[in-house]
């Protein structure tokens, strides 16, 4: 009997592999439902760039490979779409900008490598703000995004097209990378679930980078299970990349139920109150409550920094990344200005032509951050208020097992809305950065719904823990879903 | 004479590459005149996404360097972006150690040349090397080859303590027969493994306040050095003669060609290269344990070595650097002085014979340059030294040993056999050796009757004539001998 | 400290290599004026005390043996260049 095309695109990982492992349906089966949903609905939501070449002959080889007997991966046949940052090899990978337009990687990263071990099956790369560079896809130089639950509004960024792709089942799960909030927040916009693992959990290598020191590459998925299965093929050391952690591998095998008695779960004063739309506040402390009742102690806790946590976060990020985005000049890839007749103008003309302005924006902020006179005021200023940051969080988890709180302050706003002001976009990201300054892991799980002009938005749940503690993140997460159930919710397309 | 009323100092920035069989930070090989752009990787290409991990070998012959000059080694140690933009640097950024350099402090007491005199090193760093631009036709541009892009370098600068072009030389002789006594670099300045950037200012006679310095860049030989600070010494000279000074420090390339040394459009002073550090790279600590490891591991260096040669060994000081200059023959030499017990013979030996078969074969000489080989010449110490004794028993004369070396360079045979095969072999036989002299008394009665009166030169004569006669084969010291007899 | 006018956004556009029209300046050095401003929020804390987070990892030594890997083809390595002679990348003239 041939499987419906609707449980195909709403099973999620976990039951998307173990089916095909049973063989209740094949990959071509898997990846057909997929792509039907993709072209049904992306024209509308634009959360593809481009769908990877040679799916099908992959998807049939992993049939083939079941029909022999032959052992399949954890994630056999699971589609997974990837952010347009993360190199493919042979594919074009334009981090969301006109300068890397027509730039085909000769590797893959790490983590590509790792999925196709796995038998997963890459089905497409996903739109972002370019080079990472934006909280609302809107800074892509190939077009918007659009929220599925509101068409009219931001799907959140930098990691917008694997959000609004996950939440619109074009995937059952993809991968984004998280600088400062860039999966959680879209994770929250959309209404998924999103894992920033702790820095050094996941190689980078192939990762292309805007700020070395802070990103990480992590799932977007429908529950808490789903993200546990990538992580879990995903983390663990890279001898290519020296700031991945040599810790072991995150395994599945940590995820025992957890028994909410006698947890702590640490409220941030700092989280609440000012500055939060009242409607997220609301919704985030009836979870937290609802997480009391189910017998979990509610602690408030401090993070005294957090005020600084936006201008550090910005001159660490804007400073690294002048220095990783100086190496498109033109010369060895990406856009080369055909006017330029001097070297000068090869290098000021690509550059120019090739970034938006957000990029542009930043690389200026940088630039003027690691110059000569600025270099103590503002970068090494930032650097050690990078060192009370986390500071702050050490002494927190001396009272607390988790940190809870919201992921954004603010609601999916409507496109276009904050695109003339830079300075409230950053503003936006205060409650994400400062776990990216502290090396921390978070998720951003779906903790219900705010109603605006009768559109039902998102709002998403930060759950925050100590360094390697992703474990903990995710069997919290699975208990609230148990409680909350809003992970099961699906816009309507 | 500028001497009489400036002083000069100078200081040098060589930069060495590491002897590696990969880069600095990526897994790729480099061969010097490899076709273009076929040692690369996404890492050494800069390319988005591609990250550096260090090599662990770099560290050591960094070490090794370090220690050779007695340096400070740093306990932690972290590396910096130093940014600018240049076609050969294409992640528009170099890995350099800027805050901490890995050794620091240290110092060279010269042994040749100004012996005695000390020149200081202020810090020796490991960095990444950039790649090359090739300058073609004028429609063509500017190449760019990257195969040398990311190999190692340990950049080792000094302090202003050198005071002359000479001393500048004998400084840099002297650190490249260390760099390849310990196998950290073939610093060969053809091929770009050793280059040598000089900072130079004047100063009045006596005063002690540095005059400003001019860098000069693009010296490619000992000769250009040399050339590039004396006319650099005189033309700052005539600057402060004529009261200007020197406006600014500046960077300046010395054009061989035309004798002079040419201001540089890009002043590099005026860069702002925002050092911060990589985030790419962790913290690096080096172990005491491996510290003290390395350091029981280095040769004995030249100048010990050279002071050795001369007291314990007995040899001339000229015998001694010949033999020091070249680490293998050196090795040699010691081979074959324990085995005859004799530094003297064993060192012209090893001069006639060793060194010049090493220079005749560059790619001996290339493998063998650390200290930690013996020459890989055939014949071996051993072979040299059954000739040597062959010598002295008189089965062989001077000659026909050199000749016999030289046989033996291709051949396996034993020196005695080999001797016997060649008919090298001396007369030694006294019967035979009195009728070769009888013969030649009766050929030179004259002779023989002024040897018989005293004369001794003409002992000579008639041993030469016998020597004649035996076609070189009879053994002129037995014969001088037998005659010296006959004439009792 | 530097002021932000548009002769600092030249200067720093200049070192960025970024190429802006006169409107472009007009506008970042506004915009940049404020970011900037707020950064310099941090000034508020005491840091006297503080050594700058350069580590987030406590692992050190990451080291690779010196052992050669297999390189790119030379139509991978230049086959995303925009201008090519042959086997090497190509720039207008340097000197
Ligand atoms: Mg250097
Ligand atoms: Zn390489």
């Amino acid at each position: 009997m041939n499987p419906s095309p609707f449980d195909l695109i709403d099973a999620g990982v976990v039951d998307l592999s173990l089916g095909l492992h049973r063989g209740t349906w094949t990959a071509v089966q898997i990846l057909e439902a997929h792509l039907e949903q993709i072209r049904k609905h992306d024209a509308k939501y634009g959360a593809f760039l481009s769908i990877v070449d040679g799916v099908h002959d992959r998807a049939r080889e992993i049939d083939r490979k079941r029909q022999d007997g032959r052992p399949l991966g954890p994630l056999a046949g699971v589609p997974i779409a990837i952010k347009d940052n993360i190199c493919i090899k042979g594919q074009p990978t334009s981090c969301g900008s006109a300068f890397l337009q027509n730039f085909r990687p000769p590797y893959s990263a790490e983590v590509i490598e790792r999925l196709e071990a796995a038998d997963a099956l890459l089905i497409g790369r996903t739109n972002m703000d370019e080079f990472g560079m934006g909280s609302s896809t809107e800074n892509s130089s190939f077009g918007i995004t659009r929220n599925p639950w509101s068409p009219s509004r931001t799907p959140g960024g930098s990691s917008g097209g694997s959000a609004a792709a996950v939440a619109a089942r074009m995937c059952a799960a993809a991968l984004g990378s998280d600088t400062g909030g860039s999966i959680r927040q879209p994770a929250a916009f959309c209404g998924i679930t999103g894992l920033k693992p702790s820095y050094g959990r996941v190689s980078r290598r192939g990762l292309i980078a805007y700020a070395s020191s802070l990103e990480q590459i992590g799932p977007l998925t429908r529950s808490a299970a789903d993200a546990a299965a990538i992580l879990a093929v995903i983390s663990g050391h890279d001898q290519g990349d020296s700031s991945s952690s040599t810790r072991p591998a995150f395994g599945l095998d940590e995820l025992s139920p957890l028994d909410l008695k006698g947890l702590r779960l640490g409220l941030p004063r700092e989280f609440f109150g000012e500055g939060i739309n009242p409607a997220i506040e609301a919704q985030i402390m009836s979870a937290c409550q609802r997480l009391r009742d189910a017998g979990a102690e509610l602690v408030d806790v401090n993070l005294p920094h957090t005020p600084y946590a936006i201008p550090a976060y910005y001159v660490i990020a804007t400073s690294e990344a002048s220095s990783n985005l100086a190496r498109y000049d033109g010369i060895g890839y990406g856009r080369r200005a055909e006017a330029a007749q001097t070297l000068d103008e090869v290098y000021a003309q690509s550059r120019s032509l090739g970034f938006g302005p957000e990029v542009k924006r930043r690389l200026m902020l940088g630039t003027f951050c690691l110059s000569s006179d600025s270099y103590a005021d503002y970068y090494d200023k930032a650097l050690r208020v990078r060192t009370l940051l986390r500071n702050d969080f050490a002494t927190a988890f001396d009272e607390c097992d988790l940190i809870l709180g919201p992921t954004a302050p603010i609601l999916p706003f409507k496109l276009g809305s904050l695109r003339n002001d830079p300075l409230a976009m950053y503003l936006s990201d205060v409650l994400t950065v400062s776990l990216n300054l502290a090396g921390l892991p978070g998720a951003s799980v779906p903790a219900g719904f705010a109603v605006e002009n009768e559109q039902r938005l998102p709002i998403g749940l930060q759950i925050i823990a100590k360094p390697f503690e992703e474990a903990l993140i995710l069997r919290l997460a699975t208990a609230w879903e148990m409680i909350g159930g809003f992970h099961r919710e699906s816009p309507r397309l | 004479m500028i001497d009489k009323r400036y002083d000069t100092v100078i200081g040098l920035e060589a930069h060495v590459q590491l002897k590696t069989r990969t880069k600095m930070f990526c897994g790729c090989a480099y061969h010097f005149g490899a076709p273009p752009n076929s040692q690369t990787c996404p890492s050494c290409l800069g390319l988005p996404g591609a990250l550096p991990v260090a090599n662990r070998e770099a560290f050591r012959l960094g070490l090794r360097v370090g220690l050779a000059l007695q340096c400070r080694i740093a306990e932690t140690l972290r590396f910096d972006r130093k940014q600018y933009f240049y076609p050969d640097l294409p992640k528009a950024y170099q890995i350099t150690q800027f805050e901490t350099p890995s050794h620091f402090d240290g110092h060279l007491d010269l042994s040749f040349g100004q012996a005695g005199e000390t020149v200081h090193i202020l810090r020796a760093h490991l960095e990444e090397d950039s790649g090359k631009s090739l300058h073609g036709n004028k429609d063509e541009g500017t190449l760019i080859d990257l195969n040398r892009c990311g190999v190692p370098l340990l950049e080792i600068v000094t302090t202003p303590s050198i005071h002359s072009a000479d001393m500048a030389l004998d400084y840099l002789r002297e650190l490249r027969l260390i760099l390849r006594y310990i196998g950290a670099s073939d610093c060969d300045m053809e091929k770009g493994s050793l280059r040598c950037d000089v900072n130079i200012s004047l100063k009045p006679k006596g005063s002690t306040t540095l005059g400003r310095k001019i860098e000069l860049k693009n010296l490619n030989s000992n000769r250009m050095i040399k050339r590039a600070i004396e006319y650099e010494q005189k033309r700052q000279a005539a600057l402060y003669d004529t009261s200007k000074g020197i406006g600014a420090e500046e960077s300046r390339t010395w054009d061989d060609e035309a004798g002079e040394s040419r201001s540089m459009r890009r002043k590099e002073s005026s860069a702002d290269y925002r050092y911060f550090p990589d985030p790419d790279l962790p913290r690096f600590r080096i172990a005491k344990a491996w510290i003290e490891e390395t350091k029981a591991q280095l040769p004995e260096l030249p100048g010990p070595r050279f002071k050795r040669y001369q007291s314990q060994l007995g040899l001339s000081a000229k015998d001694a650097q010949q033999l020091v200059q070249n680490a293998s023959a050196a090795n040699y030499f010691e081979e074959l002085t324990n085995l005859i017990s004799s530094a003297k013979k064993a060192a012209n030996w090893v001069i006639a014979k060793v060194l010049p078969a090493l220079k005749a074969a560059p790619h001996l000489n290339a493998a063998a340059n650390s200290a930690e080989a013996i020459a890989p010449i055939r014949p071996t110490p051993t072979i040299v030294a059954e000739l040597i004794n062959m010598t002295t028993e008189g089965l062989i004369s001077q000659d026909a040993a050199h000749t016999l070396f030289d046989e033996l360079r291709s051949s396996t045979a034993s020196p005695q056999d080999l001797a016997k095969t060649l008919d090298l072999l001396q007369l030694n036989d006294p019967d035979q050796l009195r009728e070769l002299l009888r013969q030649s008394i009766d050929a030179n009665p004259d002779t023989w009757e002024a040897l018989k009166s005293g004369t001794q030169p003409a002992q000579h004569a008639l041993v030469g004539w016998a020597m004649r006669q035996s076609q070189g084969r009879a053994n002129a010291a037995k014969l001088s001998e037998l005659l010296r007899d006959m004439t009792i | 400290m530097s002021k932000i006018d548009r002769a600092e956004i030249k200067r720093v556009a200049a070192l960025a290599k970024i190429e802006l029209t006169d409107e472009e300046i007009g506008v970042f050095s506004e915009q940049m004026a404020k970011i900037l401003g707020h950064f310099l929020k941090l000034a508020e804390v005491d840091t006297n005390s503080v050594d700058p987070l350069v580590y987030l990892s406590s692992d050190e030594n990451l080291f690779r043996e010196d052992d050669p890997v297999p390189c790119l083809s030379l139509d991978d390595a230049l086959g995303n260049a925009a201008l090519r002679s042959g086997p090497y990348f190509r720039v207008p003239k340097t000197r």
